[in-house]
C-alpha cells in the first residue's frame, strides 16, 4: 500500500460532511470503504448520501462521485461500469450507494434490471426505513407499526417491510447480503468477498437514524446490534439465489428490546408488539430452513458429483 | 481552509464539478458536547487497599508484555508473589465483572505476573541521596517494607531496623509454610532489599537502639506490627493447654516439630490466624476442629481458606461461643461451650445471642486461641502514645509528632498485609511531602470511579472464571508442602482476556471504529477527539465498553 | 459505398462509424431497427462497443450518463413517449455537459396511441439543453449523426439528431455509406472534459446553492449560442472530407419571393416540388429549410428570409394552447429584430397525416389572400 493508500485507510472520506450527529450511514460508508480501498467510483442517487456529501464545489469524497437522479442508481452504475470496461479498466469497483427510497420503490425497476444483466457492480441500499432525506416519509422498506409524516398516528404503517434481500435472491445474483454498521468485523469482511466476486453483487445495511426513528444520537450502534440480536434484521448470505448462510446466531432477544427504545414505535399496543414479535419469529423460522434446505442441497450436490 | 464562493463566472468550472474537500467546514461548532477521552479508577483498584492500577496490567499479561505488566504492579505493591498467595482480594469483591458472570481471579492473576518476575528480573541497586534525608524505618513486616521499598525508590537512604533475626514480620512468622512457601519469601524479600535499603537485624528500638539516637533520621515510620494475643478473659485460659494460636504458629514457623498424632486440637476464632493454626495442627497429626462465634458465611478469614480447610478434614463447629475451660488431666482439657443463634435486624446487621439451655462441653488436648491480636505500645516514645490505649494515625500515616509516622498492624483496625502494604506507600508519600515542605493535599488522587451501570456489556459474553489448581487434601495435609498451585500459563490469559478494564482504556477501537465523523483522532494506542469535526453525537461515550470517555458541555465555546 | 437503404439503416451505419463505446438500446417504433442494428454490429463484431440492453428508456438515458461521464463516447435511439420518459434526464445530461448524441425517430403523442409523425415529441424538449437537428432525407440523416458527434464533442453539450417516422425511418434511398477511415479522420478518440478519474477524484453534480447555480447556466447559454458558428465549422471541415454540406439553414429560391415557406425534415421535401409547379404558375414563393432547431438560428434565417416577404410557417407539431412551435420561435426572432415581415401560421401532418403538395399550395393562396390573419392558425389538411 501507497502512502494514500494508507491515509485512505486511516480517513476514506473527509470531515465536515453535512450527515446528522450519530448517523449511521456515515459509519457503514467509512467500513466500506476501508474494505473497498480508494480504486472505487461512488454513484450515489437523490438521498441523504447527496447531501451528506456537500455543496459545490467542495465534496467530502475521496473517491470519484457521481451524482445521479433518484431511480437510476443501477442503470447509471451499469453505464459507468460498461465504459470502464470499454477503456480496459478492469480493476477498478463500481459501487452504488442509494437509500431505501431509491432502492425499493423508486429505483426498484432500475434494480431490477440490473440484477437481471448481472452487471458488473456492487449496489449497497443503507436504509434508514424511509424517506429522510426529504423529511421522514414512509417507504416501501418502513417496517409495519412504524411513525412517518406520512403514516402519521392514527395511520401508522399496517404493512409489512418488503423484503429486499428475497427479491434480489430470487434475481440468482452471485451475492446478496445484510450487514449492520454494530458488527463491523463482519461488515467488512463482506465487503471484501464482495469485491472478489463478478456480476451483480446486492448488500442491504441497516442505517439506523436518530432523526428519523426518534432515539438520542448516542444509540445508533446499539440499535444496530439489537436489531440483529432480536432477530429483526438477520446477518445472512445468498450466493446465486440457493445457498443460504447465516453469519451469526442472534441471542434472540424480544423485539420489545428494540422498538422501545424508539419513538417511532411508542405508541404501539401490546398486540401490535405481539403481532410484530410473531411476524418475527416466523421470519426466523423460515430463514433457519433456508439455511438448512441449501445445506442439505449442496450435501446432495457433492455427492451426485461424486 | 475557507468556503469557496466564486465572485465570476470566469472563475468557474463549465459544469458542477468539486474543487476541493469538506474539511473546511467545522462541524465541531454544531454540538454543545463534546467527549473526554478520561480513564477513570475502576472498582477493583479503589478496593485494593495497596492501590495497584490492575486494569492495566492485566490488560498487559493479555498482550504478554510480561515484564510491563510486572513493572505496573511493582509501582505500588513491591511483593506481588507474596500477596498473589496470601492476600484477602478484597479486589475481587468489587470486580464488575461478576454481575455477568463471577468476579476475575485478580488473586490468581497476581501471583502469576509476582512468580514471573521474581523468576525473569533482577533488582537493581539504587543509588540513594543522603541530602535528602535519612529515613528510620522500625519493622520488617510488609508496612515497614513498603514504606522503605516506595522512598528508596524516590531516592531516600532507608535503614529498617528489625528485632528479630530474619526480616518478614507476620509474614515470616505468622503465615505457615504451606501458604507462603519460605524461599519465595526470602526471594521476594530479597528483590527488595537489593535495591539497597540497610536492614539492621536484633536491633529493637526502644531497647538495643533508643528512640532518642533515631533523631539523625529526618523521619522515622513505626510498623512494629500486633503480635500480643488478646485475651478472651475466660476462667482457665492460664491453663497449659490453652495457648495462644499465634505463638503456636509462630513456633511452627521457626521450624519446630510438634508431634499432634491422635490428638484433639480446639482452635477458637473465624480469622485467618484461626484457619493457619487449624490447618499447621492438621498437618501436624491432629484432629481439629475450628469453634466459630459466628456462622460459617460471616468467618472474616476467606472463604478459599475455609473450603481447603474442611477438604482436608478440619470441623468447623459454628455459631458456638466458649464460656471457660477446665483442667481434666495434663493433656486434657474441658472446654464449656454455649450455642448461639443468629439474629438480623432491620438494617441487615446480624447479632449473635446465646440460647437458653444450650450449654454443652468438648475435650480436647490443645486449644488454641485466635481472638485478634493487639500492638504493644509501652514500646514507643511516650510523647506517641499519650493516650496508651491507642495510636492515633491520619489516613497517611502522620501521628500527632512530626517526623513520625506509623502504619501497618499497629495503627490500623484492619490488620491486612494488603492495608500495610497501603499504608506503608501512603507514609511514603508523606513523608517525601514533608521533607519536600510540600502540602500533602497534593497527594489527593482523582476519585472518579467506574459502576457497573457506566459498562456497555454488549461487547463481553459469559465466561466462567477459570480456576486454579491445588494440591489433593489427602496429599497435602500431611507436610507443609505449597498447596496453591497457581494457574496454567493458558488459563492465565483466559482469565485476563475476561477483565472489563473498568474506566482504562485498552485500545479496542470502538471509539475511532464508529466515529460517523473520523472526529477520533489514533495515534499509537492514544486517542484524542477532533474537536473541529466532533457532532457530540455521543456513540463513541456510549459503545466505550469501559467508560474511559465522558461526555462533558462545552463552556464558553466560541461559534 | 452506396447502398439502397432506409433511414434507420442510414442512422445506425452512422452510429457504428462513429465508434461509439457504450449504446444503450431499448425499443419503441419506429425507432427499433436502429436498435436491432445496433446490437446486430456488436454481436458480429463489426462494432466494438459495451451494448447496455435496459429495461426502460430513462434507464437508456441514465446509463449513457453514466457511461460518458466516464469518459465513453455513446450512442441511443429513441421516439415518442421514450423520449418523454427520458425527460427528466435530457435536462440532467445537458446540465452535465455531456457529449451524447441520440437519434429520435419523430412520433407524436398519445393520449390516444398513435405511431405515426410527427414533431412534437422531439419539440418538447426544446427547453432541456439539447442540440436538435432535423433530416429531409437519408444521407443527411447518416452525415448529420457523425455530424452530431463532432460538434457535441467540441462544444460538450448532447445532440439530437431527428428522423421523421415511416417517411424517414421505413422508406428506402440511395445512401451513400463512408469508408471507416475518412470517418476516423473526422472523429477521432474522444478526449472528455471532464471524467470519473480514480487519479483525479471529484464529485459531479453536487447540490449547487443559488450563488452557483446561474452562473453554470449563464455558461452553457453562451456555449449554445456559439454552437451557431461552431455548426459552419464543422459543416465545412466535413464538406471538405465528404464532399457533402448541410447548412443550418437552406434557403431555397428566396430572394425575389413574395411568399416563403418555412418548415423542417421531409415536409421540405415536398415543398421543394410543390414550390416547382407554383413557380410554373407564375407565383414567386420561395423555401427556407430550418435544419438546426437548437440553438434557434436566428441571424441565419434573417439573412435568408428578406425583408419584404409574407412568411409561411409550416409546423408539423401542435403545442397545446399556443399553436405551432417554429412559428412562435421565429416571431421571437423576427420582432427582436424589428423585422415586419407578415407571418402566417399552418398546421399540418399531425399524427402523420401526410402533407400533401395540395395543402402546401392551398396554404400558399391563402396565405397571399391574408385569408388567415397573422396570429389565426389554417388548420391544413384537417377534417374541419
Amino acid at each position: 500500500m501507497n502512502t494514500s493508500e494508507v491515509e485512505f485507510m486511516e480517513a476514506p472520506f473527509h470531515p465536515g460532511h453535512l450527515a446528522c450527529a450519530g448517523c449511521a450511514e456515515r459509519i457503514g460508508h467509512k467500513l466500506a470503504l476501508k474494505a473497498l480501498g480508494p480504486k472505487t467510483i461512488l454513484v450515489v442517487p437523490a438521498c441523504c448520501s447527496t447531501v451528506i456529501d456537500g455543496i459545490f464545489p467542495h465534496t467530502a469524497s475521496k473517491v470519484p462521485l457521481m451524482h445521479t437522479a433518484f431511480e437510476t442508481t443501477a442503470a447509471a452504475a451499469s453505464g459507468v461500469k460498461a465504459a470502464l470496461v470499454a477503456s480496459g479498466k478492469t480493476d477498478i469497483t463500481v459501487l452504488g450507494w442509494a437509500g431505501d427510497g431509491g432502492t425499493f420503490d423508486i429505483g426498484f425497476q432500475a434494480l431490477s434490471a440490473a440484477a437481471e444483466r448481472n452487471e458488473d457492480f456492487i449496489y449497497v441500499c443503507y436504509d434508514n426505513e424511509a424517506y429522510m432525506n426529504t423529511g421522514i416519509q414512509r417507504s416501501s422498506a418502513t417496517p409495519y407499526g412504524a411513525w412517518t409524516t406520512t403514516t402519521p398516528l392514527g395511520q401508522t404503517k399496517d404493512l409489512p417491510k418488503k423484503d429486499i434481500v428475497e427479491i434480489m435472491a430470487a434475481h440468482r445474483i452471485p451475492y446478496v447480503t445484510t450487514v449492520s454498521p454494530a458488527f463491523p468485523q463482519d461488515l467488512q469482511n463482506k465487503f471484501r468477498r464482495a469485491k472478489k466476486i463478478s456480476g451483480f453483487r446486492f448488500i442491504h445495511l441497516l442505517s439506523p437514524c436518530p432523526t428519523g426513528w426518534k432515539f438520542g444520537s448516542d444509540l445508533s450502534i446499539k440499535l444496530g446490534r439489537l436489531a440483529v440480536e432480536t432477530n429483526i434484521f438477520p446477518l445472512y448470505e445468498v450466493e446465486k439465489g440457493e445457498i443460504y448462510r447465516i453469519n451469526y446466531r442472534p441471542k434472540g432477544l424480544p423485539v420489545e428490546a428494540y422498538l422501545s427504545e424508539q419513538g417511532r414505535f411508542k405508541h404501539l399496543k401490546p398486540e401490535e408488539m405481539a403481532y410484530i414479535q410473531e411476524c418475527v419469529d416466523k421470519n426466523w423460522h423460515q430463514l433457519l430452513l433456508k439455511e438448512k434446505n441449501s445445506q442439505q442441497s449442496e450435501v446432495l450436490e457433492k455427492s451426485n458429483r461424486e | 481552509m475557507k468556503r469557496r464562493v466564486y465572485t465570476n463566472q470566469q472563475e468557474m468550472p463549465e459544469v458542477a464539478i468539486s474543487e476541493s474537500g469538506s474539511e473546511w467546514n467545522l462541524t465541531g461548532t454544531w454540538s454543545t458536547v463534546v467527549p473526554v477521552h478520561q480513564n477513570k479508577n475502576a472498582p477493583c483498584r479503589i478496593d485494593c487497599p495497596v492501590g495497584v492500577d490492575i486494569p492495566v496490567y492485566l490488560d498487559l499479561i493479555k498482550q504478554k508484555k510480561y515484564l510491563k505488566a510486572f513493572k505496573i504492579v511493582k509501582q505500588t505493591n513491591p511483593m506481588p508473589a507474596i500477596t498473589g498467595r496470601v492476600c484477602y482480594h478484597p479486589c475481587e469483591d468489587g470486580c464488575n465483572r461478576k454481575i455477568l458472570d463471577q468476579p476475575l481471579a485478580i488473586h490468581s492473576l497476581e501471583r502469576f505476573i509476582g512468580d514471573w518476575g521474581l523468576e525473569n528480573v533482577t533488582t537493581r541497586k539504587l543509588k540513594a541521596d543522603p541530602e535528602k534525608g535519612k529515613i528510620a524505618v522500625v519493622g520488617s513486616g510488609p508496612a515497614g517494607i513498603s514504606c522503605a521499598y516506595h522512598l528508596i525508590k524516590k531516592g531516600y537512604p532507608v535503614t529498617v531496623f528489625e528485632k528479630e533475626s530474619q526480616a518478614g514480620g507476620m509474614l515470616r512468622f505468622g503465615i505457615p509454610e504451606y501458604r507462603l512457601p519460605e524461599r519465595v519469601l526470602d526471594r521476594e524479600l530479597k528483590s527488595i532489599f537489593d535495591l539497597g535499603i540497610e536492614l539492621r537485624l536484633n536491633c529493637q528500638v526502644g531497647k538495643d537502639i533508643t528512640w532518642e539516637e533515631l533523631a539523625n533520621f529526618a523521619a522515622v515510620f513505626i510498623a512494629s506490627g500486633a503480635y500480643r494475643s488478646r485475651k478472651m478473659n475466660l476462667p482457665g485460659e492460664n491453663l497449659d493447654q490453652v495457648k495462644p494460636a499465634l505463638e503456636f504458629l509462630i513456633e511452627a514457623n521457626l521450624g519446630r516439630k510438634f508431634d499432634l498424632t491422635g490428638q484433639k486440637v480446639l482452635v477458637l476464632g473465624r480469622g485467618n490466624t484461626a484457619l493457619d493454626a487449624a490447618r499447621t495442627a492438621l498437618r501436624f497429626g491432629a484432629e481439629v476442629s475450628i469453634l466459630s462465634r459466628s456462622g460459617r458465611e460471616e468467618m472474616i478469614a476467606t472463604p478459599e481458606e475455609i473450603q481447603m480447610a474442611v477438604e482436608e478434614g478440619v470441623q468447623i463447629l459454628e455459631l458456638v461461643d466458649v464460656a471457660g475451660f477446665e483442667w481434666i488431666d495434663p493433656n486434657q482439657i474441658r472446654v464449656n461451650c454455649i450455642r448461639l443463634q443468629r439474629e438480623v435486624n432491620r438494617s441487615g446487621q446480624i447479632k449473635y445471642s446465646s440460647l437458653a439451655d444450650s450449654q454443652f462441653s468438648l475435650t480436647g488436648n490443645l486449644v488454641l486461641v485466635a481472638k485478634g491480636q493487639d500492638a504493644d505500645l509501652q514500646i514507643l516514645p511516650q510523647n506517641l502514645t499519650k493516650d496508651s490505649s491507642s495510636l492515633e494515625v491520619d489516613q497517611w500515616g502522620r501521628t500527632s509528632q512530626e517526623k513520625f509516622y506509623a502504619g501497618g498492624d499497629l495503627a490500623l483496625s484492619n490488620k491486612t498485609v494488603a492495608y500495610a502494604l497501603g499504608s506503608g506507600r501512603k507514609a511514603a508519600l508523606a513523608i517525601e511531602a514533608y521533607l519536600k515542605k510540600m502540602d500533602a493535599q497534593a497527594l489527593e488522587e482523582n476519585i472518579l470511579i467506574t459502576k457497573e451501570t457506566d459498562l456497555n456489556l454488549d461487547y463481553f459474553a459469559k465466561t466462567p472464571r477459570e480456576t486454579e489448581s491445588l494440591l489433593d487434601p489427602q496429599v497435602r495435609k500431611v507436610g507443609f508442602r505449597e498447596v496453591n498451585l497457581g494457574m496454567s500459563q493458558e488459563s492465565i490469559l483466559k482469565e485476563v482476556a475476561r477483565c472489563f478494564s473498568c474506566g482504562t482504556c485498552n485500545s479496542c477501537d470502538n471509539c475511532f471504529t464508529f466515529c460517523p465523523d473520523l472526529a477520533t483522532y489514533k495515534n499509537n494506542h492514544q486517542y484524542r477527539v477532533v474537536t473541529e469535526y466532533c457532532k457530540g453525537c455521543g456513540i463513541c461515550v456510549q459503545e466505550c465498553p469501559r467508560d474511559a470517555i465522558e461526555l462533558m458541555v462545552k463552556f464558553g465555546e466560541e461559534l | 459505398m452506396k447502398k439502397v437503404i432506409t433511414g434507420n439503416q442510414a442512422a445506425a451505419h452512422a452510429a457504428r462509424l462513429a465508434r461509439p463505446d457504450v449504446v444503450a438500446v431499448y425499443p419503441i417504433t419506429p425507432q427499433t431497427s436502429v436498435s436491432e442494428m445496433m446490437a446486430e454490429f456488436v454481436a458480429r463484431g463489426l462494432l466494438k462497443a459495451r451494448l447496455i440492453r435496459v429495461e426502460s428508456e430513462h434507464s437508456v438515458m441514465a446509463a449513457l450518463i453514466g457511461a460518458s461521464m466516464t469518459g465513453a463516447r455513446t450512442f441511443t435511439a429513441t421516439s415518442s413517449h421514450g423520449l418523454a420518459l427520458m425527460h427528466e434526464l435530457l435536462h440532467w445530461a445537458a446540465g452535465a455537459r455531456l457529449p451524447i448524441v441520440m437519434v429520435n425517430v419523430n412520433r407524436a403523442m398519445g393520449t390516444p396511441w398513435t405511431i405515426w409523425c410527427d414533431h412534437l415529441d422531439s419539440l418538447s424538449q426544446r427547453d432541456t439543453g439539447w442540440m436538435q437537428f432535423y433530416c429531409e432525407s437519408s444521407q443527411e440523416a447518416l452525415d448529420t449523426v457523425l455530424q452530431a458527434y463532432k460538434l457535441a464533442e467540441k462544444v460538450n453539450l448532447p445532440a439530437m439528431v431527428n428522423l421523421d417516422g415511416f417517411y424517414l425511418s421505413h422508406t428506402v434511398e440511395p445512401v451513400d455509406i463512408p469508408e471507416q477511415d475518412l470517418v476516423d479522420a473526422f472523429l477521432p478518440t474522444r478526449i472528455p472534459l471532464y471524467r470519473l478519474d480514480i487519479s483525479d477524484p471529484h464529485s459531479f453534480g453536487a447540490l449547487t446553492s443559488p450563488e452557483h447555480y446561474y452562473e453554470l447556466r449563464y455558461k452553457a447559454q453562451k456555449q449554445m449560442e456559439q454552437v451557431k458558428q461552431i455548426i459552419k465549422t464543422v459543416n465545412a471541415e466535413f464538406s471538405r472530407i465528404f464532399g457533402r454540406s448541410w447548412p443550418p439553414v437552406e434557403a431555397i429560391e428566396t430572394q425575389d419571393a413574395e411568399i416563403i415557406i418555412v418548415t423542417m425534415a421531409t415536409a421540405v421535401g415536398t415543398c421543394r416540388w410543390t414550390i416547382r409547379r407554383l413557380r410554373q404558375q407564375g407565383l414567386r414563393v420561395g423555401l427556407v429549410k430550418l435544419k438546426m432547431f437548437r440553438p434557434f438560428p436566428g441571424e441565419d434565417l434573417l439573412e435568408a428570409i428578406p425583408e419584404g416577404p409574407r412568411v409561411l410557417v409550416l409546423d408539423r407539431n401542435l403545442s397545446l394552447g399556443l399553436g405551432g412551435i417554429i412559428q412562435q420561435e421565429l416571431k421571437n426572432i423576427f420582432y427582436s429584430a424589428g423585422r415586419r415581415n407578415q407571418i402566417f401560421s399552418a398546421i399540418a401532418g399531425l399524427g402523420g397525416r401526410d402533407i400533401t403538395p395540395e395543402q402546401i399550395e392551398l396554404a400558399v393562396k391563402q396565405s397571399r389572400q391574408d385569408m388567415y390573419a397573422a396570429g389565426q392558425i389554417n388548420w391544413l389538411g384537417g377534417k374541419i
